[in-house]
């Protein structure tokens, strides 16, 4: 017995919605960023925050859009389309370990990854850039190679350790850029 | 024209040309190995450009992005993986001809149709850059105005995705680019009172932002496993890797890709992702035989590879002669253009003419050195598709902050680097594509002083914009562009509905028969 296809329609269904909340957060924080600005001695009716503000009003009109849209369609669809994806996810096979693993590691990727951005941009002006580099290359590479065993990490060390360096050989010394050096110099 | 391109050679110094070989071979690396690309290697060039000359250092570029366009038709014929995105299209029939046992017509194939697709748009280029440049140089702020919606509404529409979400981003991007100073009145605006921002957001690590964090995360093993394992097929070429009757019996799908390529990099924000799609979709409907696309037809090598490399000097078009990029990579080509102390633009051709004509003589000498480096270093590009991506990719990273760092010499700019990649990836969540934020954002600025400068011209006069000819030309377009591609997407929609209601139809009458 065939199972029903998912209707395209129902990964779009609250991807609307989600998207308009979304749209309407973005504008009321740019509208928020129109209300501090220097004074202007302009005598030009549109001002300096005319044309944001009018961009941040149209994003939360269009955002206001997306949601009646959802609300139109979702009527229209009703919820049998919802309940044949549920129907599928029920359907899907049980997973092997290794597959678990990496679909923990999917979901954790692109969060850590930018808390990691995060702390290498804290460090680098303390450790400098070398060493800071290098403990993000150490750090990033199992993460990205789903691999977080000791050996894992001490291999992403020496990868990190040689990279780092060479690249602070090649930017400070050879091309004589400056790049953010601690008290010992790099 | 020939005195422009000796004009333009004559620009050069030995070192430039080492540098047009070795952007060349750079390029061809990155754009063969897939989750890096042209955009990535340009990146990394940019910090290094600025010890360079501006001639020498767009020569790098240039390098780089015409081997990034042709190198990525390697992994996509040899791998099933696309390159770059511009490759999508080339993995349908070049992985299975590979499959069946022609790798090396495949390639052959590809790596010549890249050389034609290039060929011919450069030629475009010289042609049509300098004339556009003339006429542009005319129009007031009123028209550039126009032009910019013109440019934002199709961008919004094409690459948008979703004409209601394209502008939401488009929007967005257009009030990132006004953080700052204003233009018009001298007033600090949109900066939450952080200083550093008084000069706004700096172009290369905001777009670099935008570009990079999303190569980095899909590297990531987890990534791949979720779209499937890949074998890599040997392959040697003999010759051209394909026999010249076969290609005489591509002649009109070549040309006409190649017009495709051209038109769609001339549109400002969309480049060779769409011109493939669109050039193998075209080839498919007026081929005799479509059912056989996606089997391993030469037609389908043909079609994609000759398109986006036509879409390299369409890209540059609009750059040099309007200042507004043609693709993503042409965007940050500007913000590149911004470090070395120039301004794209008409402007560009008759206060730099020399630079301009050394551009195109630096294009012309890259299309002609990647072909050859393409059928001679094969084998060690095809070695280098089995470096682990997830292992370079965070070494990338790092050089790619030291290209933010050296913007200003400030870690600020690292910090503007991952809020536009942490806005990145959350539109991307949220299913917003960012075509529109990046042209958005790096024509904010202009967009806004021209309007204003024009209202204060006419006298805050809204009817002036529509009773100007050339300005009412570019927003009926874009109005009529808008309303066209929004009714044949809605079309498309309820084509594909109507095919799974019948198929869930069908399934219903096999389930009434169990």
């Amino acid at each position: 017995m065939k199972k029903p296809p998912v209707n395209s329609e129902n990964k779009e269904e609250y991807s609307d919605l989600a998207s308009g909340i979304f749209a309407l957060a973005l504008s009321v924080g740019l509208f928020a960023t129109t209300l501090s600005h220097t004074k202007t001695f302009s005598n030009s009716s549109i001002g300096p925050v005319t044309i944001p503000r009018a961009i941040a009003v149209v994003i939360f009109v269009l955002g206001l859009v997306l949601i009646v849209r959802w609300y139109v369609r979702r009527k229209k669809a009703g919820k049998t389309a919802v309940s044949a994806a549920a129907a599928e996810e029920d359907s899907r096979p049980q997973q092997t370990e290794q597959e678990r693993k990496l679909a923990v590691f999917g979901k954790i990727t692109a969060p850590v990854t930018f808390v990691l951005i995060a702390l290498y941009l804290l460090l680098m002006r303390k450790i400098g850039f070398t060493l800071s580099s290098c403990l993000y290359i150490t750090l990033q590479i199992p993460l990205l190679s789903a691999d977080v065993s000791p050996k894992g990490f001490l291999k992403a060390f020496i990868i990190g350790a040689i990279s780092s360096a060479v690249i602070y050989l090649l930017f400070a010394k050879v091309f004589q850029l400056y790049l953010p050096a601690a008290g010992w110099g790099f | 024209m020939l005195e422009n391109i000796i004009m333009g050679f004559s620009q050069f110094s030995p070192l430039t040309y080492l540098l047009v070989f070795g952007g060349v071979f750079v390029g061809l690396i990155f754009g063969c190995v897939p989750g890096l690309s042209g955009t990535t290697a340009i990146t990394i060039a940019i910090p290094m450009s600025l010890v360079l000359d501006p001639v020498s250092a767009f020569a790098l570029f240039m390098g780089i992005f015409v081997g990034g366009c042709s190198g990525g038709c390697i992994s996509a014929i040899l791998l099933g993986i696309p390159g770059t995105p511009s490759n999508l299209s080339t993995t349908f029939d070049g992985y299975p001809l590979a499959k069946h046992g022609q790798p090396g017509k495949a390639l052959g194939l590809a790596i010549f149709c890249s050389f034609l697709g290039t060929f011919v748009s450069i030629f475009a280029l010289f042609l049509l850059a300098e004339p556009l440049s003339r006429v542009a140089i005319k129009l007031g702020p009123i028209e550039l105005f126009s032009l910019i919606f013109f440019a934002l509404s199709l961008v919004s529409v094409l690459a948008g995705g979703n004409l209601i979400k394209g502008w939401i981003v488009a929007l967005l991007g257009v009030f990132l680019g006004m953080v700052g100073i204003s233009q018009i009145d001298g007033a600090t605006r949109l900066t939450m009172g952080i200083r550093k921002l008084s000069s706004g957001f700096s172009t290369t690590p905001a777009l670099l932002g935008m570009f990079v964090v999303g190569s980095l995360i899909s590297a990531s093993v987890a990534d791949k496993s979720a779209h499937g394992e890949h074998h890599l097929i040997d392959c040697r070429i003999k010759g051209l890797g394909f026999k010249l009757s076969e290609f005489a019996s591509q002649i009109w799908n070549a040309i006409r890709s190649i017009a495709i390529g051209l038109g769609i990099g001339i549109l400002p924000g969309i480049g060779g992702i769409t011109s493939n799609l669109v050039a193998y979709s075209v080839a498919k409907t007026c081929s005799k035989t479509p059912e056989k696309f996606g089997t391993g037809v030469i037609d389908g090598v043909v079609a994609p590879e000759c398109a986006n490399n036509a879409a390299i000097g369409g890209a540059m078009i609009p750059l040099l002669a309007l200042g507004i990029p043609g693709d993503g990579l042409t965007a940050l080509l500007l913000g590149a253009f911004e470090l070395h102390g120039l301004v794209a633009g008409p402007i560009l051709f008759q206060k730099n003419a020399g630079f301009v004509y050394a551009i195109f003589a630096a294009l012309a000498l890259a299309c002609l050195l990647t072909v050859i480096m393409e059928y001679v270093s094969l084998p060690l590009l095809v070695r280098t598709l089995k470096v682990p991506i997830n292992i370079l990719m965070p070494i990338i990273m790092v050089l790619v902050m030291v290209g933010c760092f050296s913007v200003n010499n400030r870690i600020f700019e690292c910090w503007v680097f991952l809020i536009f990649a942490l806005l990145t990836y959350l539109l991307k969540k949220f299913k917003f594509s960012t075509t529109p934020l990046i042209l958005g954002f790096v024509l904010g600025a202009d967009c806004e002083t021209y309007l204003r400068r024009g209202l204060m011209l006419v006298n805050n006069d809204v009817s002036q914009f529509f009773k100007r000819p050339i300005s009412c030309a570019f927003i009926i377009l874009s109005v009529v562009c808008t309303v066209l591609l929004f009714h044949q997407d809605k079309h498309q929609k309820e084509r594909l509905k109507a095919a799974e209601s019948a198929s869930e139809a069908e399934i219903g009458v096999d389930i009434s028969d169990d």
